[in-house]
């Protein structure tokens, strides 16, 4: 036999066997995941998501237009978000409302952007305050919220602008990190007039 | 502006009768013309400041502290101050506004009369009574008048003055120029 004919078999027999070994690692890689099966992807138009405590009451509602879960494990991508607050036993409640939004259901994260805006319920002690901004990250296993970007309060006829906001619902704290600019309108006081005394005829 | 007010007339560190050890209540005739905006105290702020922080305590008004180079203005009022407190009433209005700094100083400009201008440590104003307090080293001049004093009083409404002397401190001083008699002109000195 010709060797020049020998090698050239033996040749096309390694490379013949080497392609098929291969393509079988590359299928067996593909049916073989490392992470586990994959999320459902799934949507839901006008729905509420709610979120509980361990005694059963609810914490905190978030309503939206579509609500997308994601790949990823609890991510959901909300288009027109309207977050409730309904902490048990507190007076403040605030209300917030964007166009976009990104509830990460693990760590209780509401990442919200466009349009910003969150209204504080009045209370018989606080008037209702209204914010505005474009993007605003809520705590809400933590009952805080924060944004690096332009914040405008909103309180009767005046306001107040700052940059960098942040918010503590449990200390009840908020606060304007820097280049605060606005408008107080105090209410003017009213002199209560004397009441008539009574006459004994 | 004003200049410097003068030395030629009535001080306190002279006259018998202000030398009181505690307090003195001082109504000057300048200090007593009404006051340009009387209900100065309903009208909007103008707010500029490094940083607000806005606390709410259950059951309680709410607190705005504004910090780091705070500028209000009011009216005719623009104050100055390193800190501000506001405390709002339930409703949202303002009931006091504490400044803080080193000194925290006030101007008003009304658009008729002299200009008062006002220095010392803590200033607070009270919109009920539509008062100025001013605590430590505190002064306040109007036109050519001038009161130093540890702490100052002064009645917006009335445009009175009360000075008092801290315990054991510096006695308050008043300075009054003397009055110009409109048909005795100022003396000038011969020429040679």
């Amino acid at each position: 036999m010709n060797p020049r004919r020998l090698f050239a078999t033996l040749l096309l027999l390694v490379l013949t066997g080497s392609s098929f070994w291969l393509l079988g690692e590359v299928r067996s890689r593909a049916r073989s995941p490392t992470t586990g099966p994959e999320p459902p992807r799934y949507f839901m138009t006008k729905a509420t998501l709610q979120h509980w405590n361990r005694n059963g009451r609810i914490v905190y509602r978030v309503r939206a237009l579509l609500i997308e879960h994601l790949s990823v494990p609890g991510l959901y991508a909300l288009t027109q978000p309207h977050l409730m607050d309904d902490r048990p036993g507190h007076n403040a409640r605030w209300h917030v409302r964007a166009g976009h939004g990104l509830l990460n259901a693990i760590d209780n994260r509401l990442e919200l952007w466009h349009h910003v805006r969150a209204r504080q319920l009045p209370t018989p002690h606080h008037p209702p305050l209204w914010l505005s901004t474009s993007r605003l990250t809520v705590f809400l296993r933590t009952h805080r919220a924060e944004s690096t970007h332009r914040v405008t309060l909103f309180e009767g006829k005046g306001h107040l602008a700052g940059t960098g906001f942040s918010l503590d619902l449990d200390r009840r704290l908020l606060t304007l990190h820097s280049q605060v600019r606005g408008l107080l309108v105090p209410v003017a006081h009213r002199r209560t007039p004397l009441k008539p005394k009574a006459s004994s005829t | 502006m004003s200049g410097p007010p003068t030395r030629r007339g009535a001080s306190a560190t002279r006259h018998p009768l202000l030398l009181l050890p505690l307090c003195v209540i001082f109504a000057a005739p300048a200090f007593a013309t009404p006051p340009v905006h009387p209900g100065g105290g309903s009208l909007p702020i103008h707010v500029r400041a490094q940083r607000l922080n806005v606390t709410g305590p259950k059951g309680k008004p709410s607190e705005e502290l504004f910090t780091g180079h705070v500028l209000l203005s009011q009216g005719d009022v623009i104050l100055h101050a390193d800190r501000v407190r506001m405390q709002l009433s339930p409703g949202g209005g303002l009931v006091q506004a504490t400044a803080w700094g080193q000194p925290a100083h006030f101007v008003q400009k009304p658009p008729q009369g002299p200009i008062t201008r006002g220095h010392a440590l803590q200033i607070v104003y009270r919109a009920v009574s539509n008062t100025y307090t001013l605590t430590g080293r505190a002064s306040l001049t109007r036109g050519t008048e001038h009161v130093q004093a540890h702490r100052i009083v002064y009645d917006r409404t009335t445009a009175t003055v009360e000075a008092f002397q801290a315990p054991g401190g510096k006695r308050v001083s008043i300075v009054v120029p003397e009055a110009r008699h409109p048909h005795h002109p100022p003396h000038h000195p011969p020429r040679h």
